[in-house]
């Protein structure tokens, strides 16, 4: 089975480029039907996500939950209608990074770092709109025409890589990565018109269902910030983003947030944002999401997406536990001086956030308030005797 | 641009005629030091070590080979990552620190795992009070899903002295290998003394 990395790798990824000067007409086109793929460039093309969408039908890593993927798939059938929406199949996959991605044969990828990070309908909507715009514009086969000279070679590339990797070399692997990066880089520039014609049919399906058109600024804007905060807590300085990258196969983040937030001022969108129904469908899964985020080790930009997701509000009970674990997996000795208190608050709010009474037992004992720590550990596990670490936290209470 | 295929196919060559390419046999009966470290162990079967170490820090050795029989010793000093760093200026690996509990030793090797492995599910399944060489320390068993989708279990022994992580792990999948060889890997776990 492919790798899901690759995979997203392979479809119209989301990540950033393109400006200006595309035809401002936010009229939604008529939508052909039921199309079929022509001539043989698009035949193979549909095959080839075909083959990568049988595998995402039995894979682990997809989300089956009915309420989870019916709340999705309903917000993007409300933005483009329903006859659009039935050529979509739509997966949501168990991935902590910002991605969506489609595929010319109607497969879209919804990555669970994405709708970690998104806190209303209509910024979902921003992206899911966006991306539903690259398969009805038929992005993915220009693409790939464009490609194909390119491709001989990187087939070339990849039994090379492969020939490597199967000796178990990681260093070829990169210098396969990169041979591959450079070939690609020379098709990148044409993308980028394709990401500008994708933004303006985007902003008119919004439009369209009356969702406020800033929350796709909105979301770049959140994107920049991440990256930001996550530079700053690895104490490197942040990437500059009115650069077009040699790579960049979309705008930079801050060209598509300016752009974005110029043509939301034109379009004649509603105000819907869609906030509560948000936070409902996504709350079984919420704390589930922000442990996959909390474990990927980026101490700013974590803490940037707790702060958003509060929205200028006090911290929820979960987003305090969430920024208790994540001072406690820093480590520093003040930062698990920092976790006690938010773990203590969370508690408070939230009697029933059990997992919030083994961290501050944790914390406490690292920090050398053994008899607390011991009683904090006791209690968690009074509520929870037969958790898989419970041994182990017994032999540290001496119970 | 075909220019391109002459590097790759010398970067190939250099790759492979390379003398780190000579994996090593650690043969029955034989005491081996591993990993660098104060760590000394003796296997009871044949077992191959591979050249390439996963990091600065850790050995691996295998049946037949890393994908369906993983072992890693690790000896990490403070402040350093389990592994080798993938992509330090933008996904850098947790580091063991010296005021860590034994309890908390799963989570980094679970964060470690998901960042350098993109392994996007992983559950700790049990963890219990354990001695690795002697040292009181944690024994913890987990199961994962990687980028080739296949569920793998694994089982670790790990223990902190004088600062240093000492820690065995072993991954096999879930269909097979796992119980084929965990005998094997507990037998080189029963083996293990830690100098210092």
């Amino acid at each position: 089975m492919r790798p899901l990395r690759h995979l997203v790798a392979a479809g119209l990824c989301l990540a950033a480029p393109s400006v200006a000067s595309a035809a401002e007409d936010f009229t939604i086109p008529s939508w052909t039907g039921a199309y079929q793929p022509q001539g043989e460039d698009e035949r193979g093309l549909w095959r080839e996500s075909d083959e990568i969408e049988r595998a995402m039908v039995d894979s682990e890593l997809v989300i089956r939950d009915p309420a989870l993927n019916a709340f999705v798939r309903g917000v993007l059938c409300r933005i483009i209608g329903d006859v659009r929406c039935n050529s979509v199949r739509l997966y949501v996959t168990r991935s902590p990074s910002f991605n969506a991605s489609m595929y010319a044969n109607g497969m879209m990828l919804v990555n669970s770092g994405l709708l970690l990070r998104m806190r209303n309908e209509a910024e979902l909507a921003s992206v899911l709109g966006h991306e539903f715009a690259h398969f009805e514009q038929r992005h993915t086969l220009q693409g790939f025409k464009n490609r194909r000279a390119g491709s001989d070679l990187a087939a070339w590339a990849a039994v090379v890589g492969a020939l490597a990797i199967s000796l178990g070399s990681t260093n070829a692997t990169y210098q396969y990565t990169d041979l591959r990066l450079n070939i690609y880089g020379g098709i990148a520039r044409f993308e980028r018109k394709q990401e500008t014609d994708a933004n303006v049919l985007g902003f008119a399906y919004m439009a369209h269902a009356g969702y406020r058109p800033s929350a796709a600024s909105d979301v770049w804007r959140a994107v920049m910030n991440e990256a930001d905060q996550s530079a700053e807590g690895r104490k490197r300085r942040s990437g500059r983003y009115d650069n077009v990258a040699f790579f960049a196969s979309h705008p930079t983040n801050l060209q598509r947030a300016d752009y974005l937030s110029q043509l939301a001022n034109r379009v004649p969108g509603g105000d819907f944002d869609g906030a509560a129904n948000y936070r409902a469908a996504l709350a079984p899964w919420r704390q589930t999401f922000l442990e996959d985020q909390l474990k990927l080790n980026d101490f700013g930009g974590t803490d940037y997406i707790i702060t958003r997701l509060a929205g200028g509000e006090q911290l929820t009970p979960d987003l305090l536990y969430a920024r208790a674990e994540l001072y406690r997996g820093r480590g520093h000795p003040r930062d698990l001086q920092n976790a006690i208190p938010l773990y203590r608050e969370a508690i408070e709010k939230d009697p029933a956030l059990v997992a919030a009474w083994r961290g501050l037992g944790l914390s406490l004992l690292r920090t050398g308030q053994m008899p607390e720590g011991k009683a904090a550990l006791s209690t968690f596990l009074e509520h929870q005797p037969d958790t898989g670490d419970a041994p182990m936290l017994r032999s540290l209470i001496g119970a | 641009m075909y220019k391109w295929i002459a590097p790759a196919l010398a970067a190939a060559a250099l790759t492979f005629s390379a003398p780190g390419w000579a994996h090593k046999l650690m043969g029955a009966g034989e005491r081996v030091e591993v990993a660098r470290s104060g760590m000394a162990l003796t296997p009871t079967t044949d077992w191959n070590k591979l050249s390439y170490r996963p990091g600065k820090f850790a050995e691996r050795w295998t049946m037949d080979g890393e994908m369906l029989n993983d072992v890693i010793f690790y000896t990490v000093p403070a402040n350093e990552p389990l592994l080798r760093e993938v992509d330090k200026r933008n996904r850098p690996l947790p580091q063991f620190q010296a005021n860590m509990l034994a309890v908390e030793i799963p989570q980094l090797l679970e964060s470690t795992k998901r960042i350098a492995n993109d392994v996007a599910i992983f559950t700790t399944t049990s963890s219990t009070p354990a001695k690795l060489g002697g040292v009181d320390g944690v024994k913890f068993t987990y199961q994962f899903v990687g980028t080739d989708e296949l569920r793998r279990n694994g089982e670790a022994f790990a223990a902190i002295s004088n600062g240093t992580l000492y820690m065995i792990s072993y991954e096999a999948p879930e269909i097979h290998y796992f119980d084929k060889d965990l005998e094997n890997y507990r037998k080189l776990v029963e083996s293990v003394s830690i100098a210092g």
